[in-house]
């Protein structure tokens, strides 16, 4: 097989090189046109190495043992004991505060935001700080979708500025350890990264008026949720004994149904074909005037309290926003030709596209990215949000956490832990470990809050974009294209710098970013050390250029997790995205140079 | 003629059990379906659901029978408005 191996040179690539090029993209073409997480393709994609022998056992699990991802597995429980001991909410209250200005709002927001994401994971911090953006933004009265866009922008340049605050700088880290034996230090990209922050602030803020005011989707129900009407049906009704499609009960002008109670307390099935039966109580939101002429068209009667608030509607139950995720297996699909409904015990009350709620039968609108629907869900609703969290994006969930000494206590955990391990006292994985135990120990988090707040996704992710970093780099099509890269730009260092940078660039506004690092890690490598210098400041350039992933959706999970919320069409991304991607690499990979001047080995 | 003989309840736990049962006579030709309802103390919705599905699916002429009802399973038959649909017969052992 070896001999094989080696005889067997197409364009000086062997067979092992090949099935890896095919692999790597593959994997790409999927990220890029399916719906296929990108966990599950890492997998695949070791996988299928693995069982073509272009890894070994060793070479295989090297990802899953790696450091960083341990880090950023126990990071995770550290986070949790700062999220639940109430640090964010305190932020909100005391850093936030309430400014008069909108330019003072954006410089108040982005610069806390930035400075936590440099410690704390950027899909997190998003999901977390995303519900507060909009009570902030209802308090400031300005739409979500103008602070939306620079949250998740903070969000992914303060991660640049530690090599623990975002993905793909820990597998940059991971891999230069494995290439050179060296680690990195916490900070080693903080003036790059922190000069960038200041720049991409300042242009943000410049530019501010590019940011889009989309309608918030929420304000889309706000017709259909103020109030239901409930009527009842007598026992001589001549719709008695068909079903609610029949009788035209279904789908009413000017609302929906969203709820059937029998009789008794037996459930009931709120589809088309259930029937109707005398007792029954008919509950639709809607246009109350429109919904009442039921009464005449269908031997309706009201109930003796028929018009209530949504939210008396059952104290059992509690109106819910979900948006669908750009990747959902919902889209270009009906509601009503899913199970979703039945399976989850949701009513979908109504569905809204770019701000504007859609007048025709919520279930028969075939969805889109970025929809907002509206359902009735039983209260207590955190297991069906994690059940459905492939599909749907749940909104509203408030946490009420108590804010008291123990929020000190997490603050200080987390800033020894940051101290310690900056100044080399302790490496990044003892400084973790310990900090995760203490908020363990101070239970400033439970256990089960810990587990759940370990994105396990990422973890896999992460370790698999290592493995097949290792695998490009192995087989040897990273020195390849590096030779091919040295060719087209000349040997000087900064052109092969700009060079790798401008690619990855490119790709990363389409593909995830830790895809992207892995992929580019060996090759930028391998053009520093094929022209003799010292790879370092050289993958510093890759983190800041890997991480400018801001002009599309779909090019980083933060981008992805506020497309439905902040109303935001494809291009609104590209409007400041471009630009800011532009001057954030060019900064980054000028600062690099200055700060980290290139050494000849 | 179907004929089936209902325990002491017909809710939640076995309607949807008896409703799959009538769904595999259906399109059979099925022109009388009798409920023997002798023992029958409590009929709900569900149980309501099935007798409806049984009318619309397999005997659309109105040949539901139901024997030796009592007056609760009655009174529910009043409550949802189809008692007019059934027919009600009552067997000398009836007590």
């Amino acid at each position: 097989m070896e001999l094989v191996n080696h005889a067997f040179l197409l364009w000086g690539l062997t067979i092992d090189a090949w099935i890896t090029i095919v692999t790597v993209t593959t994997i790409i073409a999927v990220m890029l046109f399916s719906k296929v997480r990108t966990d599950t393709l890492m997998l695949i994609a070791i996988g299928v190495l693995f069982a073509t022998g272009v890894l070994d056992a060793k070479e295989m699990c090297a990802g899953f043992s790696a450091g960083t991802v341990v880090v950023t597995g126990i990071l995770g429980v550290v986070m949790a004991g700062l999220r639940y001991t109430g640090v964010l909410q305190w932020m909100l209250k005391h850093v936030f505060g309430l400014p008069d200005r909108y330019p003072t709002a954006l410089l108040r927001m982005m610069v806390p935001v930035a400075m936590l994401s440099a410690f704390v994971s950027n899909t997190m911090l998003t999901v977390l700080f995303g519900n507060m953006m909009k009570r902030w933004a209802r308090k400031l009265r300005i739409s979500p979708s103008k602070l939306y866009l620079p949250m998740v922008y903070a969000v992914q340049m303060g991660g640049v500025c530690t090599i623990i605050g975002t993905s793909t700088n820990i597998v940059v880290a991971d891999l230069y350890e494995s290439a050179t034996g060296k680690t990195m230090n916490m900070f080693s990209i903080f003036i790059p990264g922190a000069l960038c922050l200041l720049v991409g602030v300042v242009f943000i803020i410049a530019v501010r008026r590019w940011l889009p005011v989309r309608q918030a989707p929420e304000q889309a129900f706000e017709a259909a949720t103020d109030y239901t009407v409930e009527l009842l049906v007598p026992s001589d009704n001549p719709n008695i004994c068909k079903t609610l499609g029949e009788a035209g009960l279904f789908h009413v002008k000017g609302g929906n149904l969203i709820a059937i109670r029998h009789f008794d307390h037996d459930p009931s099935y709120l589809s088309d074909d259930e029937f109707l039966m005398g007792g029954d109580r008919l509950v639709y939101a809607g246009q109350i005037d429109e919904i009442l002429e039921l009464k005449e068209t269908h031997h309706l009667v009201a109930s003796d309290h028929h018009i209530r608030s949504m939210n008396e509607i059952n104290k059992n139950y509690e109106l819910r926003i979900a948006f669908v995720n750009f990747y959902s297996k919902l889209i270009g699909k009906t509601i009503g030709g899913s199970t979703i409904e039945r399976d989850n015990n949701l009513i979908l009350v109504a569905v809204a596209r770019r701000g504007k709620r859609i007048e025709a039968a919520p279930r028969e609108v075939e969805l889109q990215a970025g929809d907002t629907l509206l359902f009735e869900c039983p209260r207590n609703t955190k297991t069906y949000v994690e059940h459905l969290e492939s599909m749907l994006q749940f909104s509203d969930f408030q946490e009420v956490i108590k804010i008291g000494s123990k929020t000190i206590v997490s603050s200080l955990i987390m800033t020894a832990m940051m101290i310690l391990t900056a100044m080399n006292v302790v490496t990044l994985l003892h400084g973790t470990v310990l900090a995760a135990l203490a908020m363990l120990l101070f239970r400033c988090c439970t256990i089960n809050q810990a587990m759940d707040s370990v994105s396990w996704r990422a973890l896999m992710s992460l370790a698999g974009s290592i493995v097949l970093g290792s695998a490009i780099a192995k087989t040897g099509i990273a020195q390849k294209i590096a030779f091919g890269i040295i060719s087209l730009v000349g040997t000087h260092p900064i052109m092969i710098m700009l060079g790798v940078c401008l690619a990855a660039m490119l790709i990363t506004q389409l593909v995830e970013n830790v895809a992207v690092t892995a992929m580019f890690f060996p090759i930028m490598y391998q053009a520093a050390m094929q022209v003799g210098y010292e790879p370092m400041p050289f993958l510093l350039a890759l983190m800041i250029a890997a991480n400018a992933s801001y002009s599309t959706p779909i090019a980083a999970s933060p981008n992805m997790l506020i497309y439905g919320p902040g109303g935001y069409r494809f291009t609104d991304y590209m409007r400041i995205g471009i630009p800011l991607t532009i001057i954030v690499t060019i900064t980054g990979v000028a600062a690099v140079i200055l700060a980290y001047p290139l050494v000849k080995l | 003629m179907l004929t089936i003989t209902l325990g002491e309840e017909l809710a939640v736990a076995n309607a949807p059990a008896l409703m799959d049962e009538l769904a595999s006579y259906k399109e059979q030709g099925v022109e009388k379906v009798v409920f023997d309802a002798t023992n029958l103390q409590y009929l709900s919705s569900s149980g309501v659901r099935a007798i409806l599905y049984c009318k619309k699916y397999l005997s659309t002429s109105s040949n539901i029978v139901f024997v030796n009802c009592n007056k609760d399973v009655l009174d529910v038959f009043d409550l949802v408005g189809i008692r007019a649909y059934i027919t009600f017969e009552y067997s000398s052992s009836a007590t």
